[in-house]
């Protein structure tokens, strides 16, 4: 099975859903059990390298960085799950009404993507969080804000070619209604691009969730998180680099995971694509 | 009162490059349970005529004139009432089973589609009436063929799925778009004698739009000929194919096939090609290709004249049939 995926060249795809699969695994698993509690300060054995106690040693506090690490990876998972959530049902909704209902009201809502697409997303999300406030919640209101528009064009695109296809007319002539074309023929025939597009907007989530934890506007503390990890690294990046060393890393490994299944899943879904690379 | 009465159809497609006129004048009654052939070439409006009265007219298109339908005008009603009336009272079956139907839904639900919106089945009793259907439109197998997605079925059945899909509520008007365009001969002809068993066994008033004058002749009673979006010639099927008065339809004829033993005559093609619907000539739409045009052709458009009783063709020097 894997060698014949590894031919097809599946293989990013198989090393894409592993990562994905162990960062889940183990935020799951961080629910119950860590090796230490992320949040004990223990002074006496701070700045510790890695050793059989602290598998990736210690902060300047005392904290145990591996357990640090799994908790802020299930906090970034989760902020990027919601974000992307929020982005995709309203995305979808507005992108599949825009397809639907075409004139007007399609221009009104493509042109509020323009809109947004006009404004970098990082950057209005660190002000949308400073706006609100920084904390969890509005760091998934700032990344979901920012997939909405990005869920509404590919669904819109996606849509109105399937609203090309006979079996619509088809359906139109049966007497449906757009709403109940749009959900149970529309919608359906699109899933798979949004599937796709959703693990790659996940890949952009987790690092906007990282960079708004790095300026502070994101996870607060004592809940740790990967971004301040790092920025609470910077300080002692000479007498203790691998403190940068392992969030930079998780971070990076993340985001290549979750980009690695979207390219994957979008070739699985357009073989036509993957031929042509 | 005839069940369809078109009078002075008008559709007209707007763009920036100039208005097209896809469908001039078109007019004509259909009673209950009778049957009536459109024929004509690609793009001289018969798709549009069906589209229109399905209200299903591209949005650029803006029709004119009255479409009355068991005593309503479809023109002027909402999408709600459209919504109603389709798949319902009219039905539709299209040329392309193939892209007919939803590839990701088994062909029960999509059968059982309109049943449970115009009928207010529940989902068991109209999968239930699904699976009579499918019956007695001749797909074998029972459960297995409730479950089944389209593209595990031939095109022929996928046809005989559309048809039963299109039967489902028992329209009063079934219009038919060169159902057998896409299929086999040997397939066409089964799907056309199932069509009309069914025509005769609900009632069914039936529109067949073709361009093959051999499947007109098989099923309808009778025909209407069609050229750059007007209705040049009709009549009934019985005196249409004992003579023609139209030019057109005279060149239509003369391009069948015809196999005879041993004779390989090339095929008569008509010359020349179909008017730009943006810029229609001033006189007749055929002048150009029609083997007697004169300059009064040229110059006025010309009149329908009835050339017997109940036929009528729409041109300046019918021949007498």
């Amino acid at each position: 099975m894997a060698l014949k995926g590894l031919r097809r060249g599946r293989a990013g795809l198989a090393v894409g859903i592993g990562l994905v699969l162990v960062l889940v695994v183990t935020s799951v698993l961080s629910l119950v059990w860590t090796p230490y509690p992320p949040a004990d300060i223990d002074i006496p054995s701070r700045l510790q390298g890695p050793s059989l106690a602290h598998w990736l040693g210690t902060d300047p506090f005392g904290r145990d960085v591996a357990s640090m690490l799994i908790v802020g990876g299930r906090n970034s998972l989760a902020i990027a799950l919601t974000a992307v959530f929020v982005g995709l049902v309203l995305g979808v909704g507005l992108g599949a009404a825009a397809a639907a209902s075409g004139g007007w009201f399609s221009d009104v809502i493509m042109r509020l993507a323009d809109f947004t697409f006009a404004f970098p997303a990082l950057l209005s999300a660190i002000l949308i969080t400073a706006v609100l406030g920084p904390g969890a919640i509005n760091a998934v209101l700032a990344i979901g804000i920012f997939n909405i528009p990005v869920f509404a064009r590919v669904t819109r695109g996606a849509a109105l070619q399937i609203w090309g296809r006979d079996y619509i007319l088809a359906a139109r002539a049966a007497g449906k209604g757009s709403l109940s074309i749009t959900v149970e023929h529309v919608l359906p025939n699109v899933a798979g691009l949004l599937i796709v597009q959703a693990s790659l907007q996940f890949a952009l989530a987790i690092l906007a969730e990282a960079g708004l934890s790095y300026l502070g506007f994101g996870t607060q503390p004592p809940n740790p998180s990967w971004g301040r990890m790092l920025n609470e690294a910077q300080t002692f990046m000479s007498a203790a680099p691998l403190l940068a060393l392992f969030p930079g890393f998780a971070i990076a490994v993340s985001v290549l995971a979750f980009n690695l299944l979207g390219d994957g899943l979008r070739d699985l879904v357009d073989p036509k694509l993957a031929r042509m690379r | 009162m005839p069940l369809l009465q078109i009078e002075s159809l008008n559709v007209t497609i707007v763009a920036p490059s100039g208005n097209a006129h896809i469908l001039r004048d078109v007019g004509f009654k259909l009673e209950r349970g009778s049957t009536l052939g459109i024929v004509g070439e690609s793009g001289c409006g018969k798709t549009m005529t069906a589209l229109a009265l399905m209200g299903l007219l591209p949005d650029a298109a803006t029709a004119t004139g009255r479409i009355e339908f068991e005593g309503t005008d479809l023109l002027g009603q909402d999408e709600a009432a459209w919504c109603r009336l389709r798949g319902n009272r009219i039905a539709m079956i299209f040329q392309e089973p193939a892209s007919a139907l939803n590839p990701l839904q088994p062909i029960g639900r999509q059968v059982a589609e309109g049943l449970t919106l115009h009928r207010g089945l529940s989902r068991l009793s109209s999968l239930a009436e699904a699976e009579r259907l499918l019956d007695r439109v001749g797909i074998p197998q029972r459960h297995r063929r409730l479950d089944s997605f389209p593209h595990e079925l031939s095109g022929g059945q996928r046809q005989r799925v559309l048809i039963a899909m299109a039967l489902a509520c028992k329209p009063a008007l079934l219009i038919a778009d060169e159902p057998t365009s896409a299929l086999d001969v040997t397939v066409q002809a089964q799907i056309l004698d199932l069509l009309r068993d069914l025509v005769a066994e609900l009632g069914m008033a039936l529109i067949l739009i073709s361009h093959d004058l051999g499947v007109i002749g098989e099923v309808c009673e009778r025909v209407i000929v069609m050229y750059a979006g007007q209705i040049v010639e009709s009549a009934s099927a019985a005196a249409f194919f004992r003579g023609r008065a139209h030019p057109y339809s005279q060149a239509l004829f003369g391009a069948l096939p015809r196999a005879r033993g041993g004779e390989r005559a090339r095929l008569a093609a008509i010359s020349g090609f179909v008017p730009d619907p943006r810029e229609l000539p001033r006189g007749c739409a055929f002048r150009d290709r029609c083997p007697i045009g004169t300059s009064v052709c040229e110059a006025q458009r010309p009149p329908t004249i009835a050339v017997a009783e109940d036929h009528f063709a729409l041109c300046h020097f019918p021949s007498a049939p």
